[in-house]
């Protein structure tokens, strides 16, 4: 089974909402208006990676827990593979609070990047691909994994 | 009743290998190598951890290759060969290889050493019981006795307390049986 | 045989402590008094982390694991809130971050009408605690950030709205589905705020404690301290301590569980007996706690599938609502009414078996709490340092510069070997407190024949602890979609 994966996530972050104790608490709804402000101000932004296309597959599919073997194919949108790329993947599960793993994959074709991704748990995971092209430019993809099997 | 409780837990301990990993081979010298290696032999993956120290005067040579082949004990499977990673440990080399366990059964172990600069080789073989993943009976019964043991004195407080609470109830009772009495004879 | 008032008092008051000469009281501890008395430094810093948890729920990135709302507000506050149950009392209520915005609308607008009578009880809490159980199956929300920050301005809304309108605290009373869950736990926990000395209050005319002074309010939740039995509805916001001139209030050491098992009649809650709410409570409690552990291994997919292919549906809102009613409604009926029904042959007064299974399900509370223990328990162990990379992460996409350095990525917690021998201690001891309470309630309904009335309740607790054993010791397998 192979995937395609649209485009990438965004990021974003919190400041400090003021002093929680006495008279400023009748602010905090200002906090909040200049939090959410500066947090979409931080969010979101293209990633400019010129619609390079990334497809993956596990070996087994579906993956196990344990480590599993991932390929991932990144092509440009003439349909020519996109080589000599260096590519890391985090993987987390959608549920918060496990810790993430990292694989660092290789290029053993042109466009074609492996390496093994351990999962800790069964369940939903989702990889981030970050990979810095050769001619300088980062592209990021959400890469969804449902139904990790526990084995 | 206990005594054969206890003979057929032990008895259970003593052949099967379920919980935490454990060492399999201590110490085992084989030329330059002094050879220790723990299992975590659990149905689905289980893990490998080769650690080689210098045995005496012989140093470990740096380039040392771990390969870890298992099988079914009983030879009905071809063995299934892996490349054991090597990792950072202390002034030791350590060495971890993942295989797969499909079965609950007895496997046989194969671990070989090789160093291309010397030409060292060396070979060590043993079996082991592979057991689902996760804690045995026994570790949740050993790791369980201080709940048990807060259990028991929270039982023996509740004992105590509802007796307490009866002994007041009945003391109140008395002490109204008595007081009606009193007016009635009054 | 009714005791004058005062009496009943002193002797309500002498039974709170008669269980030992000086147990630990909190507010009796140098500079510990002073630092719970100031509730705000507790309630403050709450809020700010609410307000984080919802803004970056809104703004940062749609990720569970690297937003702070499904991190912090699914794993860390769940575990938190569980453990200052079990160590301490009602810890949460305690430093609860809606009473700021709540108190600060009611000085904009004081709140004039009553409760309606009819909605006094839990009804309305519990129902609320089962949908919000049910909202984070259908939606998963423990995967969805913006979905949390929802729940939590729903929840600020709600508080502001109610408790505006309405005069008291209807809110933590009646209506805060975290407040019951509070409440029905902290009948473990091994503290309880209760009046120290009964001549005190027996002399005492102003009743402050209740009625408030001019420094403070009374207890909003109605509870008159020397009748105080208990920690149901009390939030532990020690108005009452504040408000007595005498000083005469304590957060005193007592036994967990022990409330379960009596049925006196208390301030502001009166006997557990005339309470079926509080029955529906304990058993929603109990059968919620496995019902919100299955949600999370591998075979409830297996179930669903199942129950999906029988109904013919794709709707898995239709699929969950089928296995919520089975294990919310129909397994509890089931099982308590079978229990009751055995266990009241032995009982001297034949009473319904309703009444019956209302005055035993108390006795599964702690099996219960165990079971909510031991999954919450995981969720913050397995996961405690997890929280401080994503707020790494989330401080240096707020201000372009990692002013908390790079984000730790590999911070975790324990693994889940370790947790799990702390998972299986909490639920034996669960269930070894509920054989306890049960057997005092069994004695107490049947002092002829206590261990055949026992006998099916002990029965019953092994069954449910083995279902949560075996539950604990499944893959956890938290998936969004099961129908595929």
């Amino acid at each position: 089974m192979t995937s395609v994966v649209p485009a990438a996530g965004n990021t974003g972050g919190v400041r400090r909402a003021g002093s929680p104790a006495g008279r400023a608490w009748r602010a905090w709804p200002v906090a909040v208006i200049a939090l959410a402000a500066l947090l979409s101000a931080c969010s979101g932004g293209g990633t400019g990676d010129g619609g390079v296309a990334a497809t993956f597959r596990f070996d087994p599919q579906p993956p196990s827990v344990g480590k599993a073997h991932f390929e991932l194919r990144l092509v440009s949108p003439q349909g020519e593979a996109v080589a000599g790329a260096t590519v890391a993947v985090e993987a987390n599960m959608n549920h918060a609070g496990m810790q993430p793993t990292f694989a660092d994959l290789s290029e053993d074709v042109p466009g074609r990047y492996v390496g093994d991704v351990e999962f800790t748990m069964g369940g939903d995971w989702f990889l981030l691909m970050n990979a810095t092209l050769a001619d300088g430019r980062k592209i990021e993809r959400k890469l969804d994994v449902p139904g990790v099997r526990s084995k | 009743m206990l005594g054969l409780v206890l003979v057929l837990l032990l008895a259970s301990l003593a052949s099967a290998h379920e919980g935490p990993p454990y060492p399999v081979i201590v110490d085992e010298p084989h030329g330059p190598w002094l050879l220790t290696v723990w299992a975590d032999p659990d149905v689905g993956r289980g893990t490998f951890w080769v650690q080689l120290e210098e045995d005496g005067s012989h140093r470990a040579p740096a380039d040392t290759v771990v390969h870890v082949s298992v099988m079914p004990a009983d030879g009905r499977l071809d063995p299934v060969t892996v490349l054991a990673d090597p990792e950072a440990w202390g002034s030791g080399q350590k060495h971890v290889a993942y295989v797969d366990f499909p079965t609950r059964e007895f496997w046989t172990a194969h671990f070989v050493l090789d160093s291309a600069s010397t030409g060292e080789h060396a070979e060590s073989v043993v079996n082991i019981e592979v057991t689902p993943p996760g804690y045995g009976t026994i570790d949740l019964l050993i790791y369980s006795w201080p709940f048990v043991a807060i259990g028991a004195l929270w039982i023996h407080a509740i004992r105590k307390r509802t007796r307490m609470l009866a002994a007041e109830r009945l003391e109140q009772e008395e002490a109204a049986a008595a007081d009606a009495a009193a007016s009635h004879d009054g | 045989m009714n005791a004058a008032p005062s009496e009943r008092l002193t002797s309500r008051v002498a039974q709170s402590s008669a269980s030992s000469d000086r147990p630990l009281d909190l507010l009796a501890v140098p500079g510990l008094r002073s630092l719970l008395l100031r509730r705000r430094w507790m309630q403050g810093p709450l809020l700010f982390i609410s307000i984080v948890l919802v803004v970056h729920g809104f703004a940062g990135p749609q990720l569970a694991p690297k937003n702070l709302a499904t991190l912090v507000g699914w794993v860390h506050s769940r575990g938190l809130l569980v453990v200052g149950l079990l160590v301490m009392g009602n810890a949460f209520c305690m430093a609860c971050p809606f009473m700021l915005p709540r108190d600060l609308a009611r000085r904009l607008h004081a709140p004039k009408l009553a409760w309606p009578r009819a909605l006094r009880g839990k009804h309305v809490g519990i129902a609320l605690f089962v949908g919000v159980l049910f909202v984070y199956e259908w939606l998963d929300l423990w995967a969805s950030p913006s979905g949390t920050a929802w729940l939590l301005v729903g929840y600020f809304a709600l508080v502001v709205l109610v408790d505006a309108l309405f005069k008291g605290a209807p809110f933590c009373k009646s209506v805060c589905p975290i407040g019951q869950f509070n409440f029905a736990a902290s009948a473990l926990s091994p503290f309880e705020v209760v009046a120290r000395d009964s001549d005190v209050c027996a002399s005492c005319s102003g009743h402050e404690c209740l009625r408030g002074s001019e420094s403070s309010r009374g207890c909003e939740t109605n509870l008159f301290l020397p009748e105080k039995a208990g920690n149901m509805d009390c939030t532990f916001c020690l108005d009452c301590a504040r408000a007595c001139p005498h000083e005469n209030v304590g957060i005193v050491a007592r036994l967990p569980g022990a409330e379960l098992s009596e049925d006196r009649s208390a301030a502001g809650v009166g006997r557990r007996s005339a309470r079926p709410d509080l029955a529906l409570l304990a058993t929603v409690f109990t059968f919620g706690a496995l019902l919100n552990a299955f949600g999370m291994v591998s075979p409830v997919y297996v179930v669903q599938q199942q129950i999906a292919s029988w109904m013919g549906t794709t709707s898995e809102g239709a699929v969950l609502l089928v296995l919520f009613a089975s294990l919310l409604v129909v397994e509890p009926v089931l099982l308590l009414g079978v229990t009751a029904a055995i266990s009241r042959r032995a009982m001297p007064r034949r009473e319904p078996v309703v009444a019956v299974a209302a005055r035993f399900s108390h006795g599964l509370v702690p099996l219960g709490f165990g079971v909510w223990l031991a999954h919450y328990g995981f969720h913050l162990l397995t996961g405690l340092w997890t929280f401080v990379p994503v707020t790494q992460k989330a401080v240096a996409d707020a201000f372009g510069v990692a002013l908390l350095g790079a984000p730790q990525w590999d911070r975790g917690g324990l693994t889940t070997r370790a947790v799990q021998p702390i998972e299986m201690g909490m639920l034996l001891l669960g269930a070894i407190g509920s054989l306890g309470v049960l057997w005092a309630i069994a004695k107490r309904q049947a002092p002829e024949r206590p261990r055949a009335a026992f006998a099916p309740w002990g029965v019953l607790t092994v069954l449910l602890l083995a279902a949560a054993v075996w539950l604990m010791a499944q893959p956890m397998e938290m998936r969004g979609t099961f129908l595929q």
